[in-house]
Order: structure tokens, then sequence, then C-alpha cells
């Protein structure tokens, strides 16, 4: 019995090595690969912060608007999700709702089409292009 | 930077290891190797509950600082007054079996590996992940961009989706840290993540160290930062690992103050409880559970007084919680637009049932992302190993913790207004790996150690409690 207990203790603690090194090694190829990369949390902040520009300081509420607004267009879920949240994320403390609703409302749009939902949706609107697919839109009337 | 964002929390951390030498005045050495790793939660969450109050009662957002300097100021009044600056015995002279020096060497190289993988993580994800973006750091930024008006980061023109309920140690820790630097450094919530990640370690291995053995705690360590999931959530910057590590730090406070018949330990658990309800809403039941424990615990000895040293514990946490709520007063949303008829309805669906045991028996095969199943390894290693006896009532305990929480989990899918399989899959795996350090603390506390089973083996017995 004292063998089987030593080799229980032993295969745990080999066990447990094997999978740290196998950590190790997922964290050096990812270093390895990404060195070289900005992360892209950072690099949508840049796309985003150009809004700002374009926007008076005292407007603390902005609109959203995305492909998962415009009808009978294809999109994932998943990644419009994450862009409104990095957008909200990238804008705080301004708050950020999904929608027409604002003056102020931020387009990203990688979809041919949205133009024609907006004069739909909106009556009188500016729009100025940021790159990127992104759009800042100004509702000129209620 | 990253040195600079470990130093802003230096005054906090040394006023958390004062409280708690203050409050429990063993001087064995793992005794003291657990004070150290306890006084990183603890002074974290003073300090977080303090700069709340601050922020409700004083216009700005400076001051995170002197509210760290004040706290341990006044810690270390009460330990000259108290007069427990004395060394102890934690320097004597003390005999290491050889086993003890294989297994301290793969600790070292456990701990080594895990600092590497939060380094390279770290740095490719500085701003962590979904949950950090859409929660904590969102909390974080709008706060500290809102100086005067930081009240409007809980505006209800935020997205409900964003969990403006839920509560501040962690966001609130963050602006103290980039206040006290003069912007938002990116490492200062990293940072946090990895010193409640060691801590947590720490905890396991000094509480296990105390209670059992050196080996012993060795083991739970190894297994502990092997855990490839444990390590993975420790980079998102959320708020998991904190909790957990509160969870951990109550339970195993619990068990001490049983042990020791040491209120001050209570009051000790008290706070850590309501600091994880501070962290993260899932450390309010978890605060009941430890009530409903000390309660059966303590059934003989006084359970009213005892009971009042774990609340008293709370008291700041709790304090700051209620304010907060008060002061938001926005819905959870687990509770918003779910009534008690649809709760009901749900409670009585068998296919909800069937479905989350289906997803949970998924989880638990691959829990912590083990090649193979960490808990038929667990298990089969027990069998062999053998269960320790006699088993204290506490220790009994220390499985129904883990088992309480994991329920009220459980009872939480069945009633959710969310997507039910959306919901498991977006939380499942994390909600696990709370409990999974709470378990095998648990279950290294109540197998045999490498010391007791193979006592008559001269290479592997030295230095052991049991």
């Amino acid at each position: 019995m004292r063998n089987l207990r030593i080799m229980a203790i032993t295969s745990l603690i080999i066990f447990s090595l094997f999978v740290t090194i196998n950590n190790g090694i997922r964290a050096h190829a990812s270093w390895k690969q990404d060195q070289s990369l900005e992360d892209s949390v950072s690099r949508w902040e840049k796309r985003v912060k150009s809004v700002l520009k374009h926007v008076p300081g005292d407007v603390n509420v902005l609109g959203y608007a995305a492909d998962w607004n415009i009808p009978n267009t294809e999109y994932d879920l998943i990644d419009q999700e994450n862009e409104y949240t990095l957008t909200q994320y990238t804008l705080a403390p301004r708050a950020v709702q999904p929608g027409l609703d604002q003056e102020w409302i931020i387009g990203n749009f990688t979809k041919p089409g949205f133009r024609d939902w907006l004069d739909e949706n909106l009556p009188s609107y500016e729009i100025i292009e940021l790159g990127f697919g992104m759009y800042l839109i100004h509702r000129t009337s209620k | 930077m990253i040195l600079q964002s470990f130093a802003i929390f230096g005054l906090a951390l040394a006023a958390g290891v004062g409280l708690i030498h203050l409050i429990w005045d063993s001087k064995d050495r793992w005794a003291v190797a657990l004070k150290v790793f306890l006084g990183t939660g603890a002074g974290l969450g003073i300090a977080s509950c303090l700069y709340f109050l601050r922020l409700l009662l004083f216009p700005g957002q400076g001051g995170y600082l002197l509210i760290q300097a004040g706290f341990l100021g006044c810690v270390i009044l009460a330990l000259l007054w108290k007069n427990r600056f004395s060394p102890g015995r934690v320097f004597d002279r003390f005999s290491i079996s050889p086993i003890q020096v294989v297994l301290g060497l793969a600790v070292v190289f456990v701990v080594g590996i895990s600092a590497y993988y939060w380094i390279v993580f770290a740095r490719i994800y500085p701003h962590g992940d979904y949950d950090a973006q859409a929660i904590w750091n969102l909390r974080a930024r709008s706060i500290y961009r809102s100086a005067d008006n930081w009240e409007n980061a809980f505006s209800p023109l935020i997205n409900r989706n964003f969990h403006i309920d839920y509560p501040l140690l962690i966001p609130l820790s963050v602006v103290g840290g980039w206040n006290t630097l003069g912007g938002e450094v990116l490492r200062v919530p990293a940072v946090l993540s990895v010193l409640f990640l060691f801590s947590m370690a720490g905890i396991v291995f000094s509480a296990t160290a105390y209670l059992r053995s050196v080996s012993q705690a060795a083991m739970a360590v190894i297994i502990l930062l092997a855990t490839p999931t444990l390590l993975l959530f420790s980079t998102f910057q959320t708020a998991d690992i904190p909790l957990t590590y509160f969870l951990i730090a109550s339970m195993s406070l619990l068990i001490l103050a049983s042990e020791k018949n040491n209120q001050g330990l209570l009051f000790l658990s008290g706070l850590m409880a309501g600091l994880a309800a501070w962290t993260k809403n899932e450390g309010l039941p978890f605060l009941l559970i430890m009530a409903v424990c000390t309660l059966f615990i303590f059934r003989l000895r006084q359970t009213r007084t005892n009971l009042l040293f774990l609340l008293a514990g709370t008291a700041l946490p709790l304090l700051s919680i209620v304010l907060f709520k008060v002061f938001v007063s926005a819905n959870n949303d687990l509770f918003a637009n779910n009534g008690l008829p649809a709760i009901v309805s749900k409670l009585f669906d068998p296919a909800r049932y069937i479905q989350i045991s289906s997803h949970l028996l998924s989880e638990l095969i691959h829990l912590g992302d083990w090649p193979f199943s960490i808990i038929v390894v667990l298990f089969v290693y027990a069998w062999i190993m053998g269960v320790r006896s006699p088993i204290s009532l506490a220790e009994k305990f220390s499985l129904f913790i883990p088992l309480s929480q994991f329920v009220i989990y459980l009872l939480i899918y069945i009633i959710t207004p969310h997507d039910l399989e959306w919901h498991m899959n977006y939380s499942m795996s994390r909600l696990l790996i709370h409990i999974f350090p709470l378990a095998l603390f648990s279950f290294f506390l109540l197998v045999n150690t490498p010391e007791t089973v193979l006592k008559n083996d001269q290479f592997l017995s030295s230095g052991n409690r049991n």
C-alpha cells in the first residue's frame, strides 16, 4: 500500500507539473505571436475616440447604430455585441445607447445599404465618415 | 509603471497585514505567512470601503493614498498599544525533510510559470477580457473620468447590460490607484488581479500548512496554480479571482476560529465574507452561508456571541454595500423583469433541470481545463491516500460551504430570466472556478497527508502536525 501511495503522490505532482509546463508553453507561444501587435481594444479605441473631436463637450449620451439594426443584414452577434461594449468602454463616462433617439449617433456599419436605412428612419441628418466603418451621425431635426 | 502600480497599494497591504496581526496574535511561522496573505485582501478591501465613504462625503476623488496612510497609522498605533511587535518564533530554526525540499522546489517552479503566464497575458490583453471592458474597468473609467461628478457613472442612461448594480471593491481600488498615479495606468487593474491570485494561493498554502503539513500544502498549491482556467481568469481583470480570494479567506478563518476557539478569527472571517459581498453580488449568499455555518459549528459554545463577532466583522463592508445600493438603486438583471410567477414556473420546469445537469456535467468533466478530469484524478488520489480521521466539525463544514455556494449558483440558473444556454455558456466555468479553490482546500484537509500515510518512511516525515 505504501508503494501505491508513493506512486499516487508522485503521479499527481508529475501530472500537475506537466500541465504547468503546458501553461508556460502556451504563454510563450502567445508572447511570440503577438509581441509586435497592438491589442485589439487599443486599436478600437483609436477608431472610436475620433468621434469626440466632432461632438460638443456637453453631450453626455450618444446613440449607437450598427449592422444589427439594418433589416435583412447578416452579422455576427458576438462581434456586434463586443463592438458596442468597446464603444461604451472607450467613450465612458458618456452613456452610449443603442438606437437613433439621441442627437449624436455613432454608426458602425460594414455592409452597404445603411444609408437607405438611415434615410428611412431619420428625417434629416448629417453624416461624417471617420474611417474603418465608423460614422458620426448628427440629427438635424427631431 | 508596473512597480509603481504595485507600490500604490503598499500602505493598504501593510495596514491589512497589521490589522490581521492585531486581531490574531499567533506567532507560528505558518500563521505569520497566512497573516501576510490575508492582509492583502483586508487592506485593499477596507481601503476601498473607506474610499467609497470618502467619495460620498467630500467632493473630488483624491485622498486614496491618505486613506491608506491613515489606516496604516491607526493600525500601527493599535499594534504599539497592544505591544504586538515582538518577532516570536517565526525565525526559529526548523527541520525540513527531503520530500519537503522536492515539493518546495515544485511550488517555486509552478509559481514562477504562473507569474510568467500572467506577465505575458497582461501585456497581450492590457484591457482584460470582455467583462472587464463591459463592467469592471468600464465602471473604474466612468468614475475616474467623471471627476467631481463621479455619481454619473451610475446613470440610469447607461445600458442595463453593463450591470451598474455590481459592487465597487475592484473599480474603486483601480480609481484610487489611478488618482494616486495621476492617469489611467492600464497596469493597475492587472496588478490587483495578480495580487489577489497569488495571495489566494498563499492562503491555501499557509492555511493547509498550519492545519495539516507543509507537504500537503505544497500539493494543494501546485494543483491550484497549475489549473489553466484559474490562471486565465486571473488575467481577465474581472472580480472573479478577488471574489474567490475572499471566499477562501473567510472559509479558512472560520475553520481556524473553530479550531482555536478564537473570536477574533471569527471577526476576520466575517470581514472577509463582507468584503466578498463588496466585491461581487455572489458574495451576498456566501455571507448567509457563513452565518448559518457559524450557528452550527459553534452550536454549544455561545452561539449568539460568536454570531455577533462574525456579523461585527461584516459591518464596514455591509455599510458600504447598503449605502451603495441606496445610492445607485439599480435592479439586478436577474430579478428585473423576472417576477414571482415566472420564477415559480421555472422552479417546477423539469426541462431546465435536465438542461442544467447536462451542461454542468460537461463543465465538471472539463473543470479548470485540465487535460484529464481533475475531479476524477483527485477522487482516485483520495481513494489511495485515505480519508483522515478524526475530522473536526468545522472541517466537515469546509465541504458544506463550497457545496452550498454551488447549489445557490445552480438555483440562479434555474430562475434566470436570460436564455439558459447562453447564461450557462457565459458564466458557468467562471462560477465553478469561484468554488474550486474552496473545494481543493477542503479536499486537502480531509485527505491524509503524505507525512501521515508514510510516517514510517524517514525520507518523507519531518516537521508535520498530522
